[in-house]
């Protein structure tokens, strides 16, 4: 193998287990000694085969006995100790733990595996939860941080809703914020142009003093102050991303001038790429002058406010409503039942994430509690198993507190080991689960220190441990001392069976739980990918095109650009169609715009899409009404889909969805405002949907490219092979056409739906891996529980035959309380699952929460599971031989 | 009984190792890597000059106990060696066999080639 240019550095984690049991010098002279040799290995044989030494090596540093007072000065162990030596006791309980670890191999690997499988998944899941949920945001004093929206009730529902200038100018007036400033919730693209290559940056515009509210600390330069919007000559403040981008992280920007659109702004500052969170994230911010406050029924603003020192969210809320209440008396027009609310800007952002964390939270303690249940029935079969060496212990006088304490420590010690076991599982799990999680920007930004990961697997492996032990330390602490040990019970006591069975139930139903919810949750995956988003874009390459300013400046260069690419991309062998577009549907689409019908005020929000001629046909969107667009629009001409036909005009009343898209064509909308550039329309096409493929479509508005607004920068093409097979081929069409552009972004199609479903994969592995370990651990746990059972009641099983019972009677009294347990754990799982089901519906997609099919599915299935868990035990019983069982002891 | 058991090994063990007793078995191998090694003997090349002609995985921790061992028994002697980039900056503890630990050795060797003499058809072929 090539040595590496890197000389790679041992494991942390693993230096760390080996200095654990070092001191002084000799901690220097082993890590030493260690990461030579790894350095050596990692020279000859690879960095993998040398990590796996080192770690071979850390973990035996800590199982063999450091050396110091144990070979050279053996001290007896007294059962007694005068307080002071409490720690040197506890050290000879560590001690002896490892020892009897080593003494019982298997059953010591199987502990750990149990204890790592439990321990992982919440550690895992600890890492990712706890920045989304608990880190703090990048604004100062969050917590007096709110955002403000109107609540609407209509025909009996509240929902919120975006503010207009009219009603953000009384909202403005409640004493109890601090500040307030509102941001346009429709953002735009604009071109950015001069600096090198063109390009499209999403540009929002907001309050002078936005960022002042929010707390938002500059990176360089000021963010907006109060004045700018009336500057005479207009400013902007940069994102972080852009600055860098464009500008290649340049300080001397800050009185630069940049020009967006063609139009020239003063850079002010750059701002961290945290500013837009929970708002509407921008690549440049410009300042906005405070909106006409005249303007109602045109919902476009979104307010954050900061509340006063001392002022709770309650108290705003009232003086809101109290003011809406006002509002509502002098418009009602516009103002009936509207009403108006702050959030706390936490909850704003991670509500949508917070109870699906706690779910998973939720399902991994889940987990952690089956696996503490199978080890606490090891633990106690292992104690009945030394049941005569304890009593021996305490013949010769060992407090029973000592015996308990020594079954504590081991198992917090097999709990530690687990948990570390677990931890170098989890970290593996980890990377993949962050760039699986539902992007929150600033919880990537706020790493989860491994100190705190550590920490927190040494405290959970603690006290599972200490849980787990407490049951066997606990009876043994009970056991009468007598040398009367040689007899044994013939039977189980009626409460050992009862304890047992309740075991199995309990983890037959967290089980079943665990397994409806991944199957629900699996199902709601599926459903989701069969959406029928309204177009038709399987077998289809998208790629990026970014056109330069300078040599494509001008809207014709543009057009007539585009129109080549495309028709070279369609003579492509295997290409059916290609189109341009300014966005790809699903992939994050940004443009947003608002939309006026000729003779109205009323500005619809939309979701403008450029299009090439071609786009409707590559994209397999019929027309529902006039005319798909011509090569060469002579007018400035749109296409509107149903439902933004629906809001421009709305239908009269028994007006059929036909008759109203007809009678639409023809009529004129406004670009933005009521004074925008008239548009005709030409057709009406159905909903896409185009965000994602779980809401309602939104409202869109298509334009020909060839009239210039929003530039297309993407293509599609659709084609008859294997998809990837023709980007090289769209590449050096592109290539002839201009040397100079790349393509950048190639993606099929599908990959573009797997990134728009990432959260909810996410979800679902989590669920499912989780349900699966729950699973195994459960099988283990009904097989390890009547495994035990047969092998204690053999000798019962040999009189019974022996005094003529018959066989399937006797399997039947064994295996019979066993398979009562695992029903009543399913119901019981069943009924939990169900008053649970309001709690995990958000996870679900269209689908019943207490489906029963599912329901019944994962019954059938977890009780497979326990047949085939039990078979290997209940044949044992069947087989007893009753002259060798009462032989036997 | 099992802990009395569990002492009464220790004592055995303890006798065995804080007198100048004959080697243990290990014990010899150590010192016999020592007389190898020369100068440059400390834990990791111990380790290694054992496992490569043994084939034994050895645990660094055990060649430790053992080095601690026979620095009581007065038969070998440390010193502190320079920090190199290999180790991470840490430093080294490099080992001197004393004329004890070679009169031992020798007697080992001695005890061993007697006790074998005649018997090398049986343990010598492979």
């Amino acid at each position: 193998m090539m040595p590496s240019p890197v000389s790679p550095r041992p494991p942390q984690l693993a230096a760390w287990l080996a200095a654990a049991r070092l001191r002084g010098d000799e901690r220097e002279f082993q890590l030493g000694d260690l990461e030579e040799e790894f350095a050596d290995r990692a020279e000859r044989d690879g960095a993998i085969a040398a990590r796996r030494w080192y770690w071979r090596h850390a973990l035996r540093n800590l199982f063999t006995r450091g050396g110091r007072g144990w070979v050279a000065q053996p001290t007896p162990v007294p059962d007694r100790l005068p307080p002071g030596d409490l720690m040197r006791s506890f050290q000879q309980d560590v001690s002896f733990a490892f020892r009897l670890m080593r003494r019982a191999p298997v059953a010591t690997l199987a502990a750990i595996i149990t204890f790592a499988l439990g321990l992982g998944a919440n550690i895992a899941i600890f890492s990712v939860a706890w920045p989304v949920l608990f880190a703090p945001l990048p604004f100062a004093d969050e917590a007096r941080l709110t955002v403000v929206q109107l609540i609407f009730t209509r025909g009996g529902r509240s929902f919120p809703n975006n503010v207009s200038p009219g009603d953000y100018f009384d909202i403005r007036k409640a004493t109890s914020f601090e500040r307030m400033a509102s941001y346009n919730q429709f953002v735009s693209q604009v071109n950015l142009t001069g600096h090198g290559e063109a390009m499209q940056v999403r540009l929002n515009s907001v309050n002078d003093d936005f960022f002042t509210v929010l707390g938002v600390r500059p990176i360089v330069g000021r963010p907006l102050q109060s004045g700018d919007s009336e500057a005479p000559s207009p400013v902007a403040v940069l994102k972080e991303a852009t600055w860098r981008r464009v500008f290649g992280a340049d300080a001397a920007i800050v009185g630069r001038t940049i020009a967006l659109d063609g139009d020239g702004y003063q850079v002010v500052g750059v701002l961290p790429d945290s500013a837009g969170l929970g708002t509407r994230d921008a690549d440049v911010w410009i300042p906005r002058p405070q909106p006409p406050g005249n303007i109602r029924r045109a919902y476009f603003l979104g307010v954050v406010g900061r509340l006063r020192p001392g002022v709770t969210v309650d108290a705003a809320n009232q003086e809101l409503a109290a003011i809406m209440r006002g509002a509502a008396q002098e418009f009602p027009d516009s103002n009936r039942d509207v009403s108006a609310a702050a959030f706390p800007f936490r909850e704003q952002l991670t509500g949508p994430v917070r109870q699906t964390f706690l779910l998973l939270v939720g399902a991994a303690a889940c987990v952690l509690l089956i696996a503490a249940l199978n080890l606490a029935g090891l633990q106690v079969a292992r104690s009945l198993q030394r049941g005569r060496e304890m009593q021996i212990r305490l013949s010769l006088g060992a407090s029973r507190s000592r015996l308990a304490r020594l079954l504590v420590v081991e198992s917090v010690v097999l709990a530690l080991v687990g948990g570390f076991a677990g931890l170098w599982a989890a970290t593996a799990m980890i990377a993949s689960l962050r760039s699986l999680a539902p992007t929150l920007v600033w919880s990537t930004s706020s790493v989860l220190s491994s100190a705190t990961v550590l920490a927190f697997t040494a405290l959970l492996s603690v006290i599972s441990g200490v849980i787990v032990g407490a049951l066997p330390a606990w009876r043994a602490a009970r056991q009468r001392g007598s040398l009367a040990v040689q007899t044994r019970d013939v039977t189980l006591s009626r409460s050992g069976t009862r304890a047992r069975a309740s075991v199995v139930s309990l983890q037959v139903g967290v089980t079943v739980v665990l397994l409806i919810v991944a199957s629900l949750v699996s199902i709601s995956l599926l459903r989701v990918l069969r959406v029928n988003p309204g177009f038709d874009l399987s077998h289809s390459l998208v790629a990026n095109v970014s056109l330069p300013g300078g040599k494509y400046s001008s809207a014709a260069d543009r057009t007539r650009f585009f129109d080549a690419y495309v028709e070279r991309l369609a003579a492509i062998p295997g290409v059916e169609a290609a189109c341009a577009t300014n966005d790809i549907p699903l992939d994050n689409p940004g443009a947003n715009m608002t939309f006026v019908a000729d003779g109205s005020t009323a500005l619809v929000g939309s979701n403008p899409k450029t299009v090439t001629p071609g786009c409707f046909a590559t994209m397999q969107i019929p027309i529902l009404q006039g005319r798909g667009f011509a090569a060469r629009e002579l007018e400035p001409v749109a296409i509107v889909s149903a439902r933004m036909a629906a809001a421009l005009w709305p239908p009269s009343a028994g007006q059929t969805p036909v008759a109203h898209a007809a009678s639409v064509v023809g009529r004129k909308i406004h670009l933005g405002l009521p004074t925008g550039d008239v548009l005709t329309v030409v057709g009406v096409v159905p909903d896409i949907l185009n965000v994602s493929l779980e809401s309602r479509a939104e409202r869109q508005v298509w334009l020909p490219h060839s009239i210039g607004y929003f530039p297309p920068e993407r293509v599609i093409v659709r084609t008859s092979v294997p998809a990837e097979m023709v980007a090289p081929a769209m590449r050096s069409a592109l290539r002839e056409l201009d040397p100079s552009l790349a393509l950048a972004r190639v993606r099929t199609m599908d990959e573009v739906v797997a990134t728009a479903t990432a959260s909810r994969r996410f979800v679902l592995v989590l669920f499912a891996a989780f349900a699966l370990v729950a699973l195994v651990l459960s099988a283990v746990g009904i097989y390890g529980v009547l495994a035990h059972v047969v092998g204690q009641r053999s000798r019962e099983i040999g009189i019974r035959l022996a005094l003529g019972a018959r066989r399937g009677a006797v399997t039947r009294l064994i295996v019979g309380h066993m398979a009562i347990a695992i029903g009543a754990g399913a119901v019981a799982g069943v009924l939990v699952a169900r008053l649970l089901s309001t709690w995990f519906a958000s996870l679900l997609f269209r689908m019943s929460a207490t489906d029963a099919t599912v329901y019944a599915g994962v019954v059938g299935f977890v009780g497979l599971i326990a047949v085939v868990a039990a078979w290997a035990p209940t044949r044992r019983a069947a087989r007893v031989n009753p002259v060798s069982a009462l032989r036997s002891d | 009984m099992w802990r009395d058991a569990v002492y009464m090994v220790h004592n055995v063990k303890h006798m065995a190792t804080t007198g100048r007793g004959p080697l243990g078995e290990f014990e010899q191998l150590v010192l016999l890597a020592l007389v190898r090694l020369g100068p440059e003997a400390y834990g990791a090349t111990i380790r290694r000059e054992i496992e490569t002609r043994t084939g034994r995985d050895l645990a660094i921790s055990a060649v430790y106990i053992t080095l601690d061992r026979l620095e009581s028994k007065g038969l070998i002697r440390s010193r502190i060696g320079d920090p190199t980039p290999q180790r991470g900056g840490r430093r080294r503890k490099l080992v001197d066999i004393l004329p004890a630990g070679s009169r031992a050795l020798e007697r080992a060797y001695r005890e061993f080639r007697v006790m074998t003499d005649g018997l090398e058809r049986r343990f010598g072929q492979r």
